[in-house]
């Protein structure tokens, strides 16, 4: 195992996933108490519009990706603030028309791109160490906006009338709240690609959800456990010779379900020894 | 201003061009232990939302401690219906009584001594301090209901608004309920929203009969016929903690 750490694209492989894992168990938390996992698959299939967009006017695609993804972040928070019952639809159409303006200014662009497969698929193990940097500052952007909003981020998801008549902006914590959802998914397309973004967002935070009596250790316990699936997988991805990203998202899956069963098998025993207890 | 705590004055308001009040005039005096009844879809917590601030009345205004809603939210506390909050969601009993001081306390992470104070403090009058370290999902909603109770406390309000307060709680919890808030309107104005006519108690000083319009009645007692305007239909009433049966024969059945 720790030869393998000779080589850089793994020592950067590993860095990076270590630092995906603060961004997804910090966001990934907050979008699995918002309900708002439509909304993140969204700005995710519309970010590739923005990688195609960027390849073609010759920019960096990871700049392309998060200027398109930013901008359809704050227009899916209008959906969802405005006309909430059309909200999912609105989603729906932006996550189609994303995804289709990316393959048609692929289509548009002369010469066969590899690269935009990383985009799909995710190639943690070709981050470059710049773009480990750009983690980094990602990182620290959304932990430093989170610690300064963190009551009203928690207030206003637990019950967002209150907040408001406590004076909380609601709305427009619901805009940056967007915006760091848009800023997270960027990071970690890098490594899991667009299409498994939305496992790595859901299933560490929903079995941290249990464990947890407040969401800052909700937090970090969805840290824990995104850091804990993305290692054990790039190293069974590595020693089974497997696609990185698809390898963690089943692990994660496999820890999901784990999860799931044993979970519904200890509130079924619950339920029968309290129903028991009503008896006698 | 004098003893007025809420003005409204020819307030209406409606959801999509469907009229929900129309044309609405009243005041609320402190001290006043005030009971807003009226049918489902009446315009009960459509009320409430005018005079909290988080809804904007379409003409009239309104007036909440001689300020304009919004401002004067620091001085109103607010139980919403239970319904309201996020099931699932990891908080404690405590983390949810100290959300009652934000936009009072004068730190940014975590709470001053003098916020746990306040909330330790509404805790104990709502009997839940001893339940402060469990997640709020594990109450029971008559102990929910209490805790939520006391996150409005512990901004030490000096208007109290309830929208539904004994929503899924059993008749002792309710009926602790009323008792408790009985006792704080010695120090706060306190207004209960409800659509259950029979939670009127001899606790209550006045009632506002909410359906489109609303009619106000500074005495607890209320008439047949307050009934009748308001729900177009004889219903059965209990009024100062004696039962009054006024069960009538419905007039639709008659004609």
């Amino acid at each position: 195992m720790m030869e393998v750490l000779q080589y850089e694209f793994m020592r950067n492989a590993l860095l990076a996933g270590l630092l995906a894992s603060i961004a997804c168990g910090v966001i990934g938390t907050l979008v699995v108490v918002n309900r708002i996992v439509f909304l993140a698959g969204g700005i995710a299939h519309a970010a590739y519009g923005g990688v195609g967009l960027a390849l073609f006017m010759g920019w960096p695609l990871t700049l392309g990706a998060a200027l398109f993804s930013v901008a359809a972040s704050t227009a899916m928070g209008a959906a969802s603030t405005g006309r909430k019952h059309r909200a999912d639809t609105l989603i729906g159409v932006m996550w189609a028309v994303g995804f289709a303006v990316g393959i048609v200014f692929t289509d548009l662009t002369p010469g066969y791109n590899v690269d935009l497969m990383s985009y799909l698929f995710g190639s943690i193990l070709a981050v470059p160490s710049s773009d480990l940097w750009l983690m980094c500052a990602l990182n620290a952007i959304i932990l430093a906006v989170v610690c300064w909003y963190y009551k009203e981020l928690s207030a206003v998801s637990y019950d967002e009338e209150f907040a408001t008549v406590r004076g909380v902006p609601s709305r427009a914590l619901h805009y940056l709240l967007m915006v760091m959802v848009a800023l997270c998914i960027i990071m970690i397309i890098r490594l899991v690609g667009l299409v498994l973004v939305i496992a790595l967002l859901t299933i560490s935070p929903y079995m941290a959800e249990g464990l947890s009596k407040s969401l800052k250790s909700m937090m970090a316990w969805s840290v824990v456990f995104s850091a804990g699936f993305i290692l054990l997988g790039l190293w069974l991805s590595f020693t089974l010779n497997l696609t990185s990203g698809a390898t963690i998202i089943l692990v994660a899956a496999a820890f999901f379900f784990l999860n799931l069963t044993t979970g519904n098998l200890i509130a079924r025993r619950r339920k029968t020894v309290g129903n028991t207890l009503r008896i006698f | 201003m004098g003893n007025t705590v809420v003005e409204v004055k020819e307030v209406s308001f409606s959801y999509n061009s469907h009229p929900v009040l129309k044309d609405v005039t009243f005041d609320i005096e402190r001290g006043d232990f005030l009971a807003i009844i009226g049918p489902n879809g009446g315009g009960k917590t459509t009320l409430v939302k005018l005079i909290l601030g988080l809804l904007r009345p379409d003409c009239g205004v309104i007036h909440v401690l001689g300020e304009t809603p919004g401002k004067a939210s620091h001085h109103i506390g607010y139980v919403p219906q239970s319904s309201h909050t996020n099931p699932g969601f990891p908080i404690s009993v405590l983390d949810v009584t100290l959300m009652g001081r934000l936009g009072i306390s004068s730190r940014r992470w975590g709470y001053t001594p003098k916020d746990r104070e306040a909330a330790k403090e509404a805790l104990q009058q709502v009997g839940m301090w001893n339940h402060r370290n469990r997640r709020i999902d594990e109450l029971s909603g008559g102990e929910r209901q209490r805790v939520f109770i006391a996150r409005a406390l512990s901004s030490k309000p000096e208007i109290l608004f309830l929208d539904e307060p004994t929503t899924g709680v059993d008749a002792k919890g309710q009926s602790d309920i009323f008792h408790f808030l009985h006792e704080l309107n010695r120090n706060a104005t306190i207004a209960v929203v409800s659509h259950d006519v029979n939670v009127l108690s001899s606790y209550v000083k006045s009632v506002a009969c909410v359906n489109q319009k609303v009619f106000f009645h500074h005495e607890s007692e209320i008439t047949p016929e307050m009934m009748r305007t308001i729900y177009h239909c004889p219903v059965e009433l209990i009024a100062h903690g004696i039962p009054h049966r006024v069960l009538g024969v419905h007039e639709d059945h008659e004609s």
